[in-house]
C-alpha cells in the first residue's frame, strides 16, 4: 500500500530548512530567472520541500520513491516543469503539473486519459493528456479491452463479480454506476453484473449498503471484465440507510418496495431496548400497524393477515414475539430484507397486500467472527465461521430473555405477572462448489411462552427449515429450486381446576417447492419461468384432558389439507434506455383436500344450524373444492430528464388462506383457515403510478406513489362469533369487499452527516359487508374504515453524526387515530345493564404522537481492532405523552364509565450494548 | 367447558389495568331503540313481554325508559292470536295465563304508538333438561376484622341431559331472612293511638322484626356443552362474602334453568361478551348485538333485545347458617345492621303524638316502659326491618 504524503507535513522542519538556505546565502536575488536554487547533494525530498516553501506549488509523491536520491544541480528557470525536469534528471520518476500540483510518479506507465470528443463523434483523433487522480480514493486505471478493437463513440460490455472482502460472498443487489453515462444495474443473485458504458474514459462505482464503495477509473477499448470486493465499513453506523441505492429509486422499474438496510436499524427507535424490523418498517409509508405494541402490519390499507412473510424463503406465520412488542427475527443474523408494497414479483403469491422477504446472511467464509448484544430484555450472540476456507461456511445465532427485572418495572399487572419469555434461535450453511454450483440449508425456530394465572402455561412455536440450490449453467441461463418447511403452533396447558385441566392447541404446517429458470438471453431481458407447489396440513383446534380427574372430553376439530400450486412467468425488459418493463404472469390453483366433512346449507339464507343441509365426508385426498385463477404483475418505468422517472404497475393476487380473529390486532389464540366450499379465497388488485426523482446528485431521493386497491372475500365476523373448537364456523363469518388508496411522500437524504427520510402518507381503507340479512350486514351494508385506517401519517427518521463515534437520532412519528366502535346507549335486559355500540368503526381515538432520541456510542472505529462495541442510549417516547390504544366502557355500580387505554403511556429509556469479533 | 370465554379471558388478563385514564362518554353521541324482551314458558302463568328504549350513556339516572301504549300480541302454532295488556309502563302481560308447549312455536308483534311495526322470528319452545341439585361451599377467608370471615359459592350439577340439548341459561333468585337489633313493637296511629306488632299474632302484618330480602341475578349465566350427554357439573351460579350478612338467620336460592336455541344463545353469549370486555391489547370486536326481532317496514332499524321460549326447570334449597358449622363459619351476631351507639330518645307517653309530629318520622315508636311510663323511640334503620326487605313470610320459606 502506497503511503501519500506531502510536504505540509512537518513544517516546523520545514521552517528550520529554509532558514539554513537562507544563511547559507545560496538563495539568489529577485531578479534573477523564476526559480533558482542551488542544491549540493541535497535529499531530493529536501529539495522538493524548499521549491513548495518557496513557490505556490504542491507536490505528491510517497516518501519510499524519493528516498535515497540526492540532487547536486544549480537550477536557473522559469517554470516549474523545467525545475522538477531538472530535479528527477536520471531518475524513474515521472511527474505531471496540474495547476499548482505537481503529481508524481514511480516509473508508473505514464497514466493518460483518453478525452472523448464529444462533438465530433466520427473523429479519430484522441489525445491522451497526462493525469493523475490525487483523491486517494483510487487504484490504478485499469484498462479493458484491446485498443485495436476500439469503437469510436460507441459501447462496450463490462461484466463482473461483487463480492464481499471479508467473507467472498456474492453481494446481491449491489449498484453498479458509471459516473459519466449516468448507466446502472445491479448485481444479481450470484453478485454478477453487467453494464454497457461508453467507450474511452470512465469511472465505475460499486455501492453495497454497509460497504465502503469502490471506484474503478477505467479505459474502455472494448468489452472486458472487472471484478470488485468491498471492504467493510471502517464505521459500522456511517449512516441511516433504509431504501434501496439512490440510482435505484428511479431507474429500478419495480415501485412500492423498500429494501431495508438491518445496520440501519441501529438508528431507529427502541422499544425496551430491542432494535426491531417491524419499528423500521413503520416509519416507512404505507405501513401501518393498530397501535404501540399491536402485532401485525398493515401495508396500503391491507389486513394483518395479507402479508407474506419469508424468512429464507419459508413462511413464518406468526413472527412476533412479547405480545406483538418486537418480530422474532434476530437481527444479527438478517441479511437483505425486501419490502413489496407493490409489485411483488411473479415467483411469489399466496398473499394479498405485501412480501416482506427477510433472507439469512451468508458465514464468512474467510474467518471466525461473532457479535453479540445486551439489551433491557435480551441477550444475543450469533457467530460466522468457514467450515472449508472459500467454500461452505455457517452462521448461527440465538436470542433469549434473560431477566425479570425489567418486566417488573412494567406499569402493568397483567404483564408483570405473566412472566413471559421467549427465545430464538437461527443457523444457515452455505457450501459453494465450483464455480456454479451454491446450496444453502438454513433452521429457525422461535417459541414464546407466557403464564395468564400460575396454574397455566400459553405457549406457540414457528419452526422452519429451508433447502436452496442455486446453479450457475452460464451468464446466461441460472436454475433455482428451493424446498422448505413451516410449522406453526400454539398450545394453552390450563391446571387450575383438577375437573376442567385441559390443553388447547392449534398446528399450521406446510411444505413449499420451488423450481426455476432466470434466462438472459441478452442485456434487454431478464427473463425467469418456474412453478411451485405447497402443501398445507393444518388442525384447527383440539382438546386434551390433563390428569385424571379432568372431566374435559377430548375433542377435535377434523385436520384440513391443502394444496397450492402454480406456474409463472415473468420478463423484465428493457425496450429502450428510458422504458422498463416486467411483465409477470403467475397461475395459482388452490384444492382444498379431504378427508375431512363438509356442511352444505341452504342458499339464500344465512348460514346456521337450522340451515344446514347436509354433511359431505370426503376421503383423504379427494378434491373437496378447487379455486384458480390468474395473478399479474405488471410495471413499468420510463425516465424522464433531470434523474427523474415515472412509473405504473398493476398487481392481482390471490390468497387461499384467512386468519381467524375476532380481533382489532393479531392475538395469540388467533387461527388460520384454509379455503373450502364456505370460505372463498381472497383476491386482490392493486394499481399504483409514481414519480421519482434524486435531487443533488443523488444525494436526496423524492418519490410520490398513489395507489388504488380492491380486496374481494375479506371475512368478517358476526358479534360474538366462537371461533374456538367450533365445528360450524363458517356460520360465525361473513364476507366481504373491501378498498384502499393513499398517496406515499418520501423524501430520503442516504448519506451524509445528517441523513435520514421525512414520509407522509395519506391513505384509506374502507370494508363493505352487505346482504339481505340483517345479521350478515355490517353498518347497514355500507363502507366503513378499517380497524387500521389512519389517513394522516407522517414520520421523521434522522441521525446526525457529530463525530466518528458519536452520533444522534431523532425520530418524530404522528398518526390519525384509529377507528373504533364507541357504545352509544345502554339498555336493561334480563336484570342486566347492556351496551349499545355506534356504527361499526364511526369514531376515532385520539392521534398518536411519539418523539425519540438516541445516542450511538462506537467503542473504536479501527478497522484492525480485534472487537468493535457499540453503546446505544436511547429514549422512547420522550414527552412521556399516554399515546392512547384504545378506549373500553365499563359499567361500575350502574355507570357506564370510558376509559382510555394506553401500552406504554411514559418515556422509556434503554441501554443497549453490542460487540463484534 | 366454554373454551372460548375462557380464551377470551387470556386476553383480557392482559389488561394494562394501571395505564388507563377515564373519559366522559356523554360527550360520544346517543342512539334511541327501541328494546324487546319477552321469555315464554310452559309455566301457566300471565307470560311477560317488556318494551322499553335505550338511555344515553352517562345519564346518572339509569331509570329504563319504557315503551308505553303499544299494541302487543304473539300467535302460536296453532295461529291463535294471544294478546297482552299494559300492566305497567312498558310491561306486558297476557291477558290470561299462558303455558306454551315443548316444541310449539309463537311469534312476537308489537305496534308502538307511533304506528312502527315489529315482529320476531317465529320462535320454538325448547325441552329444558332437570336440574338435578343445589349446593353450597364456604371457603374461610379470615380478615383482621372478621376472623371467622369466608366465602359462600353455590353450584348446581345437572348430569341427567335427556335432551341432548347443547346450551343454556340460568338465572337465580335468593331471598335472606334479616332482623333489626330493636325491633319496633308497636305502631303510631296518629295522636297516642298505637297498635301492637306481634310477630306471628293477629297483626302479623304489622311485624317489623323479621324480613326477607329477594334479590336476582344479574349477571348472564351460560354454558355451551360439548358434550351434551354428560351434562353439567359443579356450575358457579352465585356467591357472597360472609360479611354481607345474607348468611344469618336463612338463606334460600332459586335456580332457574332454560336451554336455548343455537341462536339464543349466540345473542345472549354477545350480550355477555360486550358486559365484560375489559380493554386490552386484544379488544374484541364489538357490535350492534341483532336479536331476532325487525321493523316490519324498515329493515334497516336497529332493534335491540329478544324474543325467545323454553321450557322452565327451576330447584330451590333453603340453608341454615348451622349447616355451615361444620366446615368453619360462626356468625358473628344476628342483626341485619349495625346500630352501635344509638342513644334512643325517650318521651312521655301522653306526648307520643306531639314526639312523633316534631321529628317527622326521623324515628320510630319502639317500646315502652312501665317504671316510669316512658315510648322510647329508635330511628327506623334499627327499629324497622321493612327498610331493608319485605315483612311477609315467602310462601317457600321453611
Amino acid at each position: 500500500m502506497k503511503r501519500w504524503g506531502s510536504s505540509t507535513d512537518g513544517g516546523l522542519l520545514l521552517c528550520f530548512l529554509f532558514v539554513i538556505l537562507m544563511c547559507t546565502g545560496k538563495l539568489v536575488a529577485q531578479e534573477q530567472p523564476r526559480f533558482s536554487f542551488d542544491f549540493v547533494d541535497e535529499p531530493l525530498i529536501e529539495a522538493i520541500r524548499t521549491l513548495e516553501t518557496n513557490s505556490n506549488y504542491k507536490f505528491y509523491f510517497a516518501d519510499e520513491w524519493l528516498s535515497d536520491i540526492n540532487v547536486t544541480q544549480q537550477i536557473r528557470a522559469d517554470s516549474i516543469e523545467d525545475v522538477v525536469n531538472i530535479l528527477t534528471e536520471g531518475t524513474i520518476l515521472q511527474f505531471v503539473i496540474i495547476d499548482d500540483k505537481v503529481i508524481m510518479t514511480n516509473n508508473a506507465p505514464i497514466i493518460t486519459t483518453l478525452n472523448r470528443s464529444s462533438n465530433d463523434v466520427g473523429a479519430t483523433q484522441y489525445m491522451f493528456e497526462r493525469e493523475y487522480e490525487s483523491d486517494g480514493s483510487s487504484d490504478d486505471v485499469i484498462v479493458l479491452g484491446d485498443k485495436s478493437k476500439m469503437e469510436v463513440g460507441g459501447q462496450s460490455l463490462v461484466v463482473g463479480f461483487v463480492r464481499d472482502s471479508e467473507t467472498g460472498e456474492p453481494l446481491v443487489g449491489a449498484l453498479v454506476f458509471e459516473s459519466g453515462s449516468e448507466k446502472s444495474t445491479v448485481t444479481d443473485s450470484k453478485g454478477f453484473y453487467t453494464i454497457n458504458i461508453p467507450n474511452g474514459k470512465g469511472e465505475l462505482i460499486y455501492r453495497f449498503s454497509g460497504l465502503e464503495q469502490e471506484k474503478r477509473s477505467v479505459i474502455v477499448f472494448s468489452d472486458g471484465n472487472i471484478d470488485v470486493s468491498l471492504e467493510p465499513e471502517a464505521i459500522l453506523l456511517d449512516e441511516v440507510s433504509v431504501l434501496a441505492d439512490a440510482d435505484i429509486n428511479v431507474s429500478d422499474v419495480k415501485m412500492g418496495v423498500a429494501a431495508i438496510d438491518m445496520e440501519g436499524l441501529k438508528n431507529v427507535p427502541r422499544v425496551l431496548g430491542e432494535s426491531d424490523l417491524v419499528q423500521i418498517m413503520l416509519t416507512l409509508p404505507g405501513v401501518q400497524n393498530v397501535g404501540e405494541g399491536a402485532s401485525g402490519i398493515n401495508v396500503r390499507g391491507g389486513k394483518t393477515d395479507q402479508n407474506l412473510i419469508l424468512f429464507n424463503n419459508a413462511t413464518v406465520y406468526n413472527p412476533f414475539h412479547f405480545f406483538g412488542f418486537f418480530s422474532a427475527f434476530n437481527a444479527d443474523l438478517i441479511g437483505d430484507t425486501e419490502l413489496y408494497k407493490s409489485s411483488i414479483p411473479a415467483n411469489y403469491g399466496g398473499r394479498l397486500s405485501s412480501l416482506l422477504d427477510v433472507k439469512m446472511k451468508k458465514g464468512n467464509k474467510e474467518k471466525f467472527t461473532a457479535k453479540g448484544g445486551i439489551s433491557p430484555i435480551t441477550s444475543q450472540l450469533s457467530f460466522e465461521t468457514p467450515i472449508i476456507k472459500d467454500k461452505t461456511s455457517i452462521i448461527a445465532g440465538v436470542r433469549t430473555t434473560y431477566s425479570d427485572w425489567v418486566l417488573n418495572q412494567i406499569d402493568d399487572e397483567g404483564i408483570r405477572n405473566s412472566d413471559p419469555s421467549f427465545v430464538d434461535v437461527g443457523a444457515n450453511l452455505h457450501h459453494s462448489y465450483g464455480d456454479n454450483n451454491s446450496l444453502s440449508a438454513s433452521v429457525y425456530y422461535s417459541k414464546d411462552q407466557f403464564r395468564i394465572t400460575p396454574d397455566s402455561l400459553y405457549s406457540y412455536h414457528n419452526f422452519n427449515a429451508s433447502l436452496q440450490w442455486e446453479h450457475f449453467v452460464n451468464e446466461k441461463l441460472s436454475t433455482n429450486a428451493i424446498l422448505t418447511n413451516s410449522q406453526y403452533a400454539f398450545d394453552i396447558e390450563y391446571n387450575a381446576i383438577p375437573e376442567s385441566a385441559f390443553n388447547y392447541g392449534f398446528e399450521i404446517n406446510d411444505i413449499f417447492g420451488q423450481a426455476s429458470l432466470n434466462y438472459l438471453p441478452n442485456e434487454r431481458h431478464d427473463i425467469k419461468i418456474g412453478a411451485d407447489v405447497r402443501l398445507y396440513d393444518l388442525n384447527p383446534g383440539f382438546i386434551l384432558p390433563i390428569g385424571n380427574e379432568s372431566d374435559v372430553r377430548p375433542e377435535e376439530i377434523a385436520q384440513e389439507q391443502g394444496r397450492e400450486t402454480a406456474i409463472f412467468i415473468s420478463d423484465d425488459y428493457k425496450v429502450t434506455e428510458d422504458l422498463n418493463l416486467s411483465a409477470g404472469l403467475r397461475y395459482s390453483i388452490f384444492s382444498a383436500l379431504g378427508g375431512r366433512t363438509i356442511n352444505f346449507y341452504e342458499d339464500g339464507i344465512p348460514r346456521n344450524e337450522g340451515t344446514l343441509e347436509s354433511s359431505v365426508d370426503y376421503a383423504d385426498d379427494e378434491v373437496i373444492e378447487t379455486y384458480h385463477g390468474p395473478e399479474l404483475r405488471l410495471s413499468a418505468r420510463y425516465s424522464l430528464p433531470r434523474n427523474s422517472s415515472v412509473k405504473a404497475s398493476y398487481t392481482t393476487t390471490r390468497q387461499y388462506i384467512h386468519s381467524l380473529s375476532n380481533n382489532v390486532s393479531i392475538s395469540p389464540t388467533d387461527t388460520w383457515k384454509l379455503a373450502d366450499p364456505n370460505f372463498a379465497p381472497q383476491f386482490g388488485q392493486q394499481l399504483s403510478v409514481g414519480y421519482f426523482r434524486n435531487l443533488r446528485n443523488n444525494s436526496i431521493e423524492a418519490s410520490i406513489e398513489a395507489y388504488y386497491k380492491t380486496f374481494d372475500n375479506l371475512l368478517d365476523y358476526k358479534v360474538g362469533a366462537d371461533l374456538v373448537l367450533n365445528p360450524l364456523v363458517e356460520t360465525d363469518v361473513i364476507q366481504g369487499t373491501g378498498r384502499a388508496y393513499g398517496v406515499e411522500l418520501l423524501l430520503r437524504k442516504p448519506a451524509g452527516r445528517l441523513n435520514g427520510w421525512v414520509g407522509y402518507t395519506y391513505s384509506r381503507s374502507q370494508q363493505r359487508f352487505d346482504s339481505e340479512f340483517a345479521e350478515e350486514r355490517i353498518n347497514n351494508g355500507n363502507y366503513f374504515s378499517s380497524n387500521h385506517e389512519k389517513p394522516h401519517d407522517f414520520s421523521f427518521v434522522s441521525n446526525y453524526k457529530y463525530t466518528k463515534r458519536v452520533s444522534f437520532s431523532l425520530n418524530v412519528t404522528y398518526s390519525t387515530g384509529r377507528p373504533i366502535t364507541y357504545p352509544t346507549a345502554r339498555y336493561n335486559l334480563a336484570g342486566n345493564e347492556v351496551v349499545h355500540f355506534s356504527n361499526r368503526n364511526e369514531f376515532r381515538i385520539p392521534d398518536y404522537f411519539r418523539v425519540d432520541i438516541s445516542v450511538n456510542l462506537e467503542g473504536s472505529h479501527r478497522v484492525k481492532k480485534l472487537a468493535h462495541s457499540f453503546w446505544s442510549f436511547s429514549i422512547y417516547n420522550v414527552t412521556a405523552r399516554r399515546n392512547v390504544y384504545s378506549v373500553f366502557f365499563v359499567n361500575e355500580g350502574g355507570q357506564i364509565q370510558g376509559y382510555e387505554l394506553s401500552v406504554l403511556g411514559t418515556a422509556i429509556p434503554s441501554i443497549t450494548y453490542n460487540f463484534k469479533f | 367447558m366454554r373454551i372460548n370465554f375462557w380464551v377470551k379471558s387470556i386476553l383480557v388478563l392482559l389488561t394494562f389495568n394501571q395505564c388507563t385514564e377515564p373519559i366522559d362518554p356523554l360527550t360520544i353521541g346517543f342512539d334511541d331503540l327501541l328494546v324487546v324482551e319477552g321469555l315464554i314458558t310452559d309455566q301457566l302463568d300471565r307470560q311477560k313481554v317488556t318494551l322499553s328504549r335505550t338511555i344515553p350513556l352517562g345519564l346518572e339516572d339509569s331509570t329504563a325508559r319504557m315503551e308505553v301504549g303499544a299494541a302487543v300480541w304473539m300467535v302460536d302454532q296453532d295461529g291463535q292470536r294471544i294478546d297482552f295488556v299494559e300492566e305497567e309502563e312498558g310491561v306486558y302481560l297476557t291477558q290470561q295465563p299462558y303455558a306454551g308447549s315443548v316444541g310449539g312455536t309463537v311469534q312476537l308483534f308489537i305496534e308502538t304508538m307511533n304506528e312502527n311495526r315489529y315482529e320476531s322470528d317465529v320462535v320454538t319452545m325448547v325441552a329444558t333438561p332437570p336440574l338435578d341439585s343445589i349446593y353450597a361451599e364456604f371457603e374461610p377467608q379470615p380478615s383482621v376484622n372478621n376472623a371467622q370471615g369466608g366465602v359462600f359459592n353455590f353450584f348446581i350439577d345437572a348430569r341427567n341431559n335427556p335432551g341432548q340439548n347443547r346450551y343454556y341459561r340460568w338465572t337465580w333468585n335468593s331471598t335472606f331472612e334479616l332482623t333489626v337489633p330493636h325491633p319496633s313493637k308497636w305502631l303510631w296511629l296518629g295522636g297516642n293511638d298505637v297498635i301492637l306488632r306481634e310477630v306471628g299474632g293477629e297483626n302479623n302484618d304489622l311485624q317489623v322484626q323479621f324480613c326477607w330480602n329477594t334479590e336476582t341475578s344479574t349477571e348472564i349465566i351460560l354454558q355451551e356443552l360439548r358434550t351434551p350427554s354428560t351434562g353439567i357439573t359443579r356450575l358457579p351460579i352465585t356467591g357472597f362474602h360472609s360479611d354481607s350478612k345474607r348468611m344469618r338467620l336463612g338463606y334460600s336460592l332459586e335456580v332457574k334453568q332454560y336451554a336455548l336455541s343455537g341462536p339464543s344463545f349466540d345473542y345472549w353469549s354477545a350480550v355477555a361478551e360486550s358486559t365484560q370486555d375489559r380493554g386490552s391489547l386484544f379488544d374484541s370486536q364489538v357490535g350492534t348485538i341483532a336479536g331476532n326481532i325487525r321493523n316490519v317496514n324498515n329493515d334497516r332499524e336497529v332493534v335491540l333485545g329478544i324474543f325467545e321460549a323454553s321450557q322452565e326447570v327451576s330447584i330451590r334449597r333453603q340453608y341454615d347458617p348451622l349447616d355451615f358449622n361444620s366446615v368453619g363459619f360462626r356468625r358473628s351476631g344476628v342483626n341485619f345492621i349495625e346500630c352501635p351507639s344509638v342513644i334512643p330518645l325517650v318521651s312521655e307517653v301522653d306526648e307520643i303524638g306531639k314526639t312523633m309530629e316534631e321529628r317527622q318520622g326521623s324515628v320510630i315508636l319502639t317500646f315502652f316502659i312501665t317504671q316510669p311510663p316512658t315510648a322510647i323511640y329508635y330511628p327506623p334503620r334499627c327499629a324497622d326491618c321493612t327498610r331493608y326487605g319485605d315483612n311477609q313470610r315467602p310462601s317457600f320459606w321453611e
